[in-house]
């Protein structure tokens, strides 16, 4: 997370994932390389609904306290990023 | 019967003969063992350092604690530690379990590769009673018992509490994951020895935290110094009701778990 | 009733339990030594207790069990993920480690007792070939005496003290040999399968079993190939030896089964699966009925009944090649069973056996063939039909 933080000082801030603690290579892949060389290696960069119902689908075994939605009901035709903003605050666009 | 003289000097021979072989034997039996426990020793000595006094026989004297009530079984931990250290697919140094207790009290337990892409939600709601993931990994036993079987000492552990295994000393026996109560070892064939985690030792000499902790979103891994009072685990050991992994087993297991069911193996 | 119903809803195994650590080898090596340990101890019987009508099969004995011995370690050092390091064990052993001294263990019984025992027992022989032959023959027997070429009484007496005295070494010797192959299983607390102090006593008592069925077997059909009349007395002799061990073995693996049943401790669910499922046969039909309760029933069938000499010695031989196969599958169920269930005490693996490759039937099948040509080679070269001067002398009434 440091290691971002140096360049990406704007995307580490007042997120809902970043203030709890959710590492950017959870989202972002393991991107050790970047960091040696940016201009060369570029991170992958999450888009799809399934990058984010990985960890955010309704799962019996997860523990309630944790945000889940069911991905067949919760707005199924839009990319969650359309109205969740990840590195913006709030978190759900107006 | 008088006894040829020429006889006695032959039967001296044949005694010396006879004894000198025993003696030869017992002797190179006795040095080549001498000679490799002093070895054994110095080796040991090498890689553990002196023990320092105190409630832990190190430090720092490193270990984890599970939450099970924060997991949410992502399984980004399986996946960076696959990544970080190079597993070879369908080998686990961490892996998730799916625990779902059913009404009719029968358990479910599932792992699907090891949790290394997540979990489907396919378990009837309904007939769920209680359910929830349960990350598991080398427990780095204190007084594991894979250290205590490798016949040649290549796998032990550090003066920090990490048990690793020395890949160019291991002869690939195999009798340490017989030994493992917990699954924590597998056999490695790229490498051709076995193989375990090693809490990134890599990583957490450099100060760093293990990659599995490291990229937990929800903090469900804490890794840490249990020897430095200040340190959050040793805060969550002490102010958790804590288990560690078969404890009956007496293995001296290193990573505690919070929220630990009767259900879990 | 539990009231954790464990497999109600499918079985858990491990992800790292999901393939077996040891294959058909790690079988083969404890029935190996087991071999070497029962020959050597149907030997000593001739030879510390005196039992006269076995003594024809002493020297056969002492050759199968070194034979064997030679074979023991070839299927362990081959399943070494790294056999080029397999010299660590013997210069950095790890005095925690029951295998750690196998090297140790290995190599005292092979120099110090078994070659010991045999040279002190063929010098004589071997004295009188060195002059006999020709050639490169003669040089080979040459070296063979270590240039120790007395045979006067008196020498041959010390012979015998020699053997007598490594005997009496050799038979604990033998004991730590297999008792220890056992320990290697019996002392792992991670699987109760394997985990019994029993482990060490009944490996123990299956080698004797197998080692005693081995000579027999091995006398029989050598004495037929060399167009001789059976010995059946000596056979008779033997197949009571074979008796008594078969009877404290099946009584003592019985105990063990009786007990884990009984105790029902964590692991009760899982062994049902097990023993009720993949290794039914293996373990009912094969370990305990075909190799414990068949064998046993015949020797004492024959004994009761005395049938003429040849139908006995036709009833040997089958029993004997029974206790073998009872006694490989026992070393199968322990070996492979132990690794077909996962550490979680929830789930089962399977063990596949390759045909037509090493780890499978085909190298067991080149493994088990390799002691027995070169016994032919000992035999050759030491041949075991004549008796040994003690035991003539021992037979001589006593002036
Ligand atoms: C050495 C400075 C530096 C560090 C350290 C660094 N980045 Fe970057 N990163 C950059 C720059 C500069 C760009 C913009 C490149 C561009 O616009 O093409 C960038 C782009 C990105 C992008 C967008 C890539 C794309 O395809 O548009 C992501 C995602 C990213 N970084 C993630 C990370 C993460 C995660 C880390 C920490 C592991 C990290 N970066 C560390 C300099 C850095
Ligand atoms: C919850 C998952 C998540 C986390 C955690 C996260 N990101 Fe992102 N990041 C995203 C997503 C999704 C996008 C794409 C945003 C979009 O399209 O609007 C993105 C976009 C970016 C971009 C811009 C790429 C572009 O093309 O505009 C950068 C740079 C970046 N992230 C860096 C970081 C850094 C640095 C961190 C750690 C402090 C981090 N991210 C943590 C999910 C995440
Ligand atoms: C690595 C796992 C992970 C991924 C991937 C991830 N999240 Fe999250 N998300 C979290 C965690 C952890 C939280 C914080 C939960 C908490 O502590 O309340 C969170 C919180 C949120 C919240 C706030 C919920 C609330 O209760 O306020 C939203 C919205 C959200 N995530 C959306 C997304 C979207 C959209 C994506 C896909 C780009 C995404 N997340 C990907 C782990 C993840
Ligand atoms: C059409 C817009 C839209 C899309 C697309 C969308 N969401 Fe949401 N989401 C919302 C709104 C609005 C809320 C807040 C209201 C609520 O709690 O239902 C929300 C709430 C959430 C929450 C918080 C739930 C809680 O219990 O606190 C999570 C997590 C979340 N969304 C994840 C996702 C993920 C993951 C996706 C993509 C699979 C996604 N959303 C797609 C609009 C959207």
């Amino acid at each position: 997370m440091k290691a971002c933080m140096e360049c990406h000082p704007d995307k580490a801030e007042a997120t809902v994932h970043v203030k709890k603690g959710v590492h950017c290579e959870s989202c972002h892949g393991a991107a050790k390389a970047h960091t040696e060389d940016w201009e060369k290696a570029k991170p992958f960069v999450p888009s799809t609904r399934a990058d984010c119902t990985r960890c955010h689908a309704m799962i019996v075994s997860r523990p309630a306290w944790y945000p889940q939605i069911d991905p067949k009901t919760h707005n199924p035709d839009s990319k969650c990023v359309h109205c969740h903003s990840i590195h913006e605050l709030p978190a759900v666009k107006k | 019967m008088s006894e040829d003289p020429k006889d006695i000097t032959r039967r001296e021979t044949l005694q010396t003969v006879g004894r000198s072989v025993l003696l030869i034997a017992i002797g190179v039996a006795g040095g080549v063992g001498g000679i490799s426990t002093l070895q054994n020793v110095r080796r040991e000595m090498k890689l553990k350092g002196t023990k320092k006094e105190g409630r832990y026989p190190g430090s720092p004297w490193y270990s984890m604690a599970i939450d099970i009530e924060k997991c949410i079984g992502c399984g980004r931990c399986v996946q960076a530690c696959s990544e970080e250290n190079d597993v070879p697919p369908g080998h686990y140094r961490t892996w998730i379990e799916r625990y779902a207790i059913m009404k009719d009290g029968s358990v479910s337990i599932t792992s699907p590769n090891g949790g290394i892409n997540g979990f489907e939600n396919d378990i009837d709601e309904d007939k769920v009673e209680r359910a929830f993931f349960v990350p598991k990994l080398c427990n780095h036993c204190d007084d594991s018992p894979c250290t205590q079987v490798c016949p040649v000492g290549a796998t032990f552990e550090t003066k920090e509490g990490v048990v690793i295994v020395d890949y160019d000393w291991c002869i690939g026996c195999r009798y340490c994951i017989q030994s493992c109560p917990y699954g924590s070892r597998f056999w490695n064939p790229k490498r051709n020895t076995a193989d375990k985690c090693t809490l990134c030792y890599h990583r957490i000499k450099k100060g760093e935290q293990p990659a599995c902790a490291e990229v937990c979103p929800t903090g469900a891994r804490l890794f840490g110094d249990l020897s430095d009072d200040a340190s959050p685990l040793a805060k969550f050991v002490r102010e958790n009701a804590t288990m560690t992994m078969k404890p009956n087993l007496m293995t001296g297991a290193k990573v505690q778990y919070k929220g630990l069911s009767k259900e879990v193996v | 009733m539990h009231y954790l119903l464990p497999f109600a809803s499918g079985q858990y195994v491990f992800p790292n339990e999901k393939e077996l650590q040891w294959s058909v080898l790690i079988v083969l090596y404890p029935f190996l030594t087991g071999l070497v340990a029962g020959a050597f101890i149907l030997a000593s019987l001739v030879r510390v207790f005196d039992a006269k009508p076995v003594a024809p099969t002493y020297r056969l004995a002492l050759l199968t069990a070194l034979a064997f011995l030679i074979c023991a370690p070839i299927p362990l050092v081959t399943h070494l993920g790294h056999m080029e390091r397999s010299f660590q064990i013997m210069i950095t052993p790890h005095l925690t480690s029951a295998m750690a001294i196998f090297g140790f263990v290995y190599l005292w019984y092979l120099m110090a007792v078994l070659l010991l025992e045999i040279w002190f027992d063929f010098r004589a022989d071997i004295v009188a070939k060195s002059e006999t032959t020709k050639g490169l023959l003669k040089l080979f027997y040459n070296i063979l005496t270590l240039g120790v070429k007395d045979v006067s009484p008196k020498a041959l007496d010390f012979d015998d003290k020699a053997g007598r005295f490594l005997t009496i070494i050799g038979i604990p010797s033998a004991v730590l040999l297999h008792g220890y192959v056992g320990f290697i299983f019996g002392s792992l607390k991670s699987n109760p399968w394997w985990s019994s102090v029993l482990m060490p006593i009944i490996f123990l008592l299956s080698a004797i079993v197998s080692g005693i069925a081995l000579v027999m077997l091995i006398f029989i059909v050598t004495t037929k190939v060399r167009k001789q009349v059976q010995n059946v007395p000596c056979l008779d002799a033997i197949a009571r030896y074979l008796m008594f061990a078969l009877i404290f073995d099946l009584a003592l693996e019985s105990l063990d089964v009786v007990h884990r049943i009984y105790e029902a401790g964590e692991w009760v669910d899982i062994f049902g699966l097990l023993t009720s499922g993949y290794l039914f046969w293996t373990i009912l039909g094969l370990q305990f009925f075909l190799g414990g309760i068949v064998p046993l029933a015949m020797i004492a069938f024959t004994r009761a009944i005395w049938p003429p000499a040849s139908v006995r010695g036709a009833m040997y031989t089958a029993a004997s090649a029974f206790v073998l196969v009872g006694v490989f599958a026992m070393r199968w169920n322990v070996v492979i069973g132990g690794q077909l269930f996962s550490k979680s005490l929830k789930g089962l693996t399977t063990y596949r056996l390759g045909l037509v490759e090493y780890e499978g039937v085909l190298g067991v099948i080149g493994l088990l063939i390799l002691p027995i040509v070169i016994l032919y080679l000992l035999v050759k070269l030491l041949p075991p039909w004549v008796q040994g001067h003690h035991v003539e002398r021992a037979e001589k009434p006593s002036t």
